[in-house]
C-alpha cells in the first residue's frame, strides 16, 4: 500500500521528473520516468494554463460584479474580456516592436544613439543589396509559381474522377516543417565530385544520363532557384487547397451558361473562373508574399546564406547573432516590418469585404 | 427558327433511367411545356437538348440537324436557368454582351443588339448594375434578356419563375408569353407548376418517372387525360378517384363502388362494354361536384352523400372536403354562396356526364 508521503513523492517525481525534489532514482526505469515526467509536465501545463485562464476570467467577472454597479459595470465588463488579449498583444507585439525601432537607432552594442546611420549603411551595403535582390526573386518566383500552379491543379483536378489522390500528394508537403523540408531537399541536391558515387537524387539522375554532376547549392546561377523550388514545393499545396475550394464554390449552372453562351474551356477559365475567384487569388497571393518575405529556415539550413543566397531574414540573423550588431539587425527587422504592412492591409481589407 | 425532334431518346445515369424512350416532335414556333413531379425527367430532357448532358441512346434533332455530338455553343439555343446563372462579376450589359463578344461581333453591333433586347424587356436603366444589386424579379428579366439577345432558334427555360414571389410570377408569365409571340421562335419550358403549364404552353408534355405520359394542348389534357397519372396531376384540387366496377342493370351500364353508384350516360361508348362486369377506376373532377342548391342549369346529377370534413373558402368558390360512407375523402368546388358547415352531413350533386374511367391495371383511360 502507498503511504501518503510516498504518494506525494511519486506525484512529484512524475510531474517534475527525477533529480528534482528528493526522489531517489533507483535506476530501474529512469527513461520511462523521464518520459512520464514530460507528459506530466505537459498535462500540468494544460491544466494550469487553461484552468488559470478560466479562473482569471471568472475572478475578474466576480470582482466587477461585486464592486461595480449599474452603468459602470456595463462599461467595465467588456474590458474584463478584452484586457488579457490586449495585455498579451502589448507584451509580445507592441513593446518589442517599439523596442526594436529604438534599438535600430542605436549602435552595435545599443549604447549610443546613431540616428539613421544603421539604415543608411544597410542600403549601401553589398551583402544587404544581395539579400534584397534575392528576396525579390523569392517573392516573384514562389508567389507566381505556387499560386499559378496551385490554380492549375485545382481547376484540372476538379475534372478528374480520382481528384483526391493528386490533391493529397500535392498537399502533403504542407505538413512538413521548413527545416524538415530542407533536410529532404539537401539529399535531393547533394553533390559529390565527378567520378564518385552521387548520393543526391538530382545528380544521380543527370550523371546516369551522362552529364557532369552539378553543385546545385554552390552554383551561383542556380542555387537561389534551387532554394525557391523548395518553398514552391511546400506552398503549392496551400494555394491549391484554398483555390480549389473557391473553384468548387462557383455554381455549376454559371459554367453551363457560359458554355451555352459559346465559351470554350479556356475562355471559361480566363473570363469566368478567374474573375469569380479573384478575391481568393488575392488572399492566397498576399499570404504567400508574407510567408516569403519572412523566409529564413530554408536558407539557413541549406546554405546559411552563403554563395549569394542571402535573404533579408537570414541577413538579419547574421547581423544579430554572428556580427552582434544589434543596431543593424533591428534596422533590418524594421525594414521587413515596413515591407509587410501594405500587404497586410490588402489582405485584411480583402478578408473584410470579399 | 427550328423544330426539335426527340427520336426514342433514353438517358441513363448508371442503373437509373432518367428518361425512357422519349419520342416528341416540337414544331417551329411552338411553346412546349414539360411538366411533371420532381425527378420525372423534365430537366434531364432540357439538358440533353441543351447539350449539357449526352444521350445514352436515341437521337435529337434541331431543325433537320442531328445534334447528339454537337457542343452546346453550336446548337443555336439559349437557356434560362432556374438560378438565372448570371455572371456575378459582370454588369448586366456585359452579361448580355458576353455571348455576342464570343461570336466575334463588333462593338457597335453588340451595343445595338444589347440595347434592343434591353428595351424589349424594359431593362435599359439597369444595364450598368451588377447582378448583386438587382432584385429577384430584375435578375430573372436579365436572365431572359441574356437569352433573347442571342436571337437563338430555340429557347430553353428551366423553371425560370420558381424563385419569384406569387405576384411577380403572374406578371413574368404574361411577359414570357408576350415574348414568345413577338420573337416567333420555339420555346421549350420546364416547370413543375401546372398553372404555368396550362397558361403558357401551346402544348404540354407530361412526364412521370422518365416516361412521357401525354402530349397535347392544355385543354385536351385537362378534358381527356390519357391515364390516371395525368388526370390526377393536372387540376387542383386533384381529380377524385373511386375504385369500383362496371355492372349492367336494366339495360344500363352502372359504375358501382362503396360510396358511389352512377348510371353511365346512354348510349355508353363501345369501349365501356369491354369492362362490363370488371373492375374500373372512376374519376371525377372537384368542379363537377356541386352544392345541391346551386347546380348549374342543364346538367344531370346524382346525389353524393357524405360529411363535410374540411372547408376552404377561396372567395370565388369554396372547396369542400367530404368524407364518404366508406371513409374515402372527396374534394368538391362549390358555389361561393354555399352555406355548408363543418360536420354537416350533406348531399352534393355529382355531374354524371363528366366521369372519367380508367383501367385499374394499366391506369389508361377508357375512352
Amino acid at each position: 500500500m502507498l503511504r501518503p508521503y510516498k504518494l506525494g513523492v511519486f506525484i512529484r517525481g512524475w510531474v517534475f521528473g527525477p533529480g528534482q525534489g528528493n526522489v531517489k532514482t533507483d535506476g530501474s526505469s529512469p527513461r520511462s520516468m523521464v518520459v512520464f515526467s514530460k507528459i506530466g509536465m505537459a498535462v500540468l501545463a494544460i491544466l494550469v494554463g487553461s484552468g488559470g485562464v478560466i479562473a482569471l476570467f471568472y475572478g475578474a467577472i466576480a470582482l466587477v460584479e461585486r464592486f461595480a454597479q449599474g452603468r459602470l459595470k456595463h462599461r467595465l465588463l467588456p474590458w474584463v474580456f478584452l484586457a488579457p488579449a490586449l495585455l498579451l498583444l502589448l507584451a509580445y507585439l507592441v513593446i518589442p516592436t517599439v523596442l526594436t525601432v529604438y534599438v535600430s537607432l542605436l549602435d552595435a552594442r545599443s549604447q549610443t544613439f546613431v540616428g539613421l546611420s544603421n539604415y543608411i549603411s544597410l542600403f549601401t551595403d553589398k551583402g544587404m543589396g544581395e539579400a534584397f535582390r534575392n528576396n525579390i526573386f523569392w517573392l516573384v518566383g514562389v508567389t507566381g509559381v505556387s499560386v499559378s500552379l496551385g490554380l492549375l491543379i485545382a481547376v484540372l483536378a476538379d475534372r478528374v474522377r480520382y481528384e483526391s489522390v493528386p490533391k493529397t500528394l500535392i498537399f502533403l508537403p504542407m505538413a512538413i516543417s521548413f527545416v524538415g523540408a530542407s533536410v529532404i531537399w539537401k539529399f535531393i541536391y547533394a553533390f559529390r565530385p565527378a567520378g564518385t558515387a552521387q548520393i543526391g537524387l538530382l545528380n544521380g539522375v543527370i550523371t546516369s544520363l551522362g552529364f557532369e554532376p552539378v553543385g546545385w547549392l554552390v552554383e551561383r546561377s542556380l542555387n537561389n532557384f534551387a532554394l525557391i523550388a523548395i518553398m514552391i514545393w511546400l506552398q503549392t499545396g496551400f494555394c491549391m487547397v484554398l483555390l480549389s475550394a473557391a473553384v468548387k464554390g462557383i455554381p455549376q449552372e454559371i459554367l453551363e451558361a457560359a458554355r451555352m453562351d459559346g465559351a470554350n474551356e479556356v475562355q471559361i477559365f480566363w473570363r469566368i473562373i478567374i474573375p469569380m475567384i479573384r478575391s481568393t487569388i488575392l488572399v492566397v497571393s498576399t499570404t504567400t508574399v508574407l510567408l516569403v518575405l519572412k523566409v529564413f529556415d530554408i536558407v539557413y539550413v541549406m546554405t546559411a546564406g552563403n554563395q549569394g543566397t542571402e535573404v533579408i531574414a537570414s541577413r538579419m540573423f547574421k547581423e544579430m547573432f554572428s556580427f552582434r550588431h544589434y543596431g543593424r539587425g533591428s534596422a533590418i527587422a524594421v525594414i521587413l516590418l515596413l515591407a509587410v504592412i501594405p500587404i497586410m492591409v490588402v489582405n485584411i481589407r480583402e478578408f473584410r469585404n470579399p | 427558327m427550328a423544330s426539335v425532334t426527340f427520336n426514342s431518346v433514353t438517358k441513363r445515369y448508371g442503373e437509373f433511367v432518367a428518361l425512357r424512350d422519349l419520342d416528341i416532335e416540337i414544331g417551329d414556333r411552338e411553346f412546349l411545356v414539360f411538366v411533371g413531379p420532381s425527378g420525372c425527367g423534365k430537366t434531364t430532357t432540357l439538358r440533353l437538348l441543351a447539350g449539357l448532358d449526352s444521350v445514352t441512346t436515341g437521337d435529337i434533332y434541331i431543325g433537320d440537324r442531328r445534334v447528339n455530338e454537337l457542343a452546346s455553343r453550336d446548337r443555336d439555343i439559349a437557356m434560362v436557368f432556374q438560378s438565372y446563372a448570371l455572371y456575378p462579376h459582370m454588369t448586366v450589359y456585359d452579361n448580355m454582351a458576353f455571348s455576342l463578344e464570343l461570336q466575334g461581333l463588333g462593338k457597335g453591333d453588340i451595343q445595338q443588339r444589347v440595347q434592343r433586347a434591353a428595351q424589349q424587356i424594359g431593362l435599359e436603366d439597369l444595364l450598368h448594375r451588377k447582378p448583386k444589386d438587382l432584385s429577384g424579379g430584375q435578375r430573372q428579366r436579365v436572365a431572359v434578356c441574356r437569352a433573347i439577345v442571342r436571337n437563338p432558334a430555340v429557347f430553353l427555360m428551366d423553371e425560370p419563375l420558381s424563385n419569384l414571389d406569387a405576384q411577380l410570377r403572374v406578371q413574368a408569365r404574361t411577359e414570357i408569353s408576350r415574348l414568345h409571340r413577338e420573337l416567333q421562335s420555339t420555346f421549350i419550358y420546364v416547370t413543375h407548376d401546372q398553372v404555368e403549364a396550362m397558361t403558357m404552353g401551346t402544348r404540354i408534355a407530361i412526364l412521370n418517372q422518365g416516361v412521357l405520359q401525354q402530349i397535347d394542348t392544355p385543354q385536351a389534357i385537362y378534358s381527356t387525360p390519357k391515364n390516371k397519372f395525368v388526370a390526377g396531376f393536372i387540376g387542383s384540387p386533384a381529380m377524385n378517384f373511386f375504385d369500383g366496377a362496371l355492372v349492367e342493370m336494366a339495360d344500363q351500364l352502372w359504375f358501382k363502388s362503396d360510396a358511389l353508384t352512377v348510371a353511365l350516360p346512354t348510349p355508353a361508348p363501345a369501349q365501356y362494354q369491354r369492362y362490363r362486369g370488371q373492375r374500373v377506376i372512376c374519376g371525377i373532377r372537384p368542379e363537377d361536384i356541386h352544392d345541391a342548391g346551386y347546380v348549374p342549369p342543364g346538367i344531370v346529377t346524382i346525389p353524393l352523400k357524405g360529411t363535410v370534413s374540411l372547408l376552404e373558402p377561396m372567395g370565388n368558390e369554396v372547396i369542400v372536403y367530404l368524407t364518404l360512407g366508406d371513409g374515402q375523402t372527396c374534394a368538391a368546388r362549390v358555389d361561393r354562396r354555399s352555406t355548408l358547415a363543418l360536420g354537416d352531413t350533406v348531399e352534393l350533386a355529382l355531374n354524371i356526364t363528366a366521369l372519367h374511367l380508367f383501367d385499374p391495371h394499366t391506369e389508361a383511360a377508357v375512352i
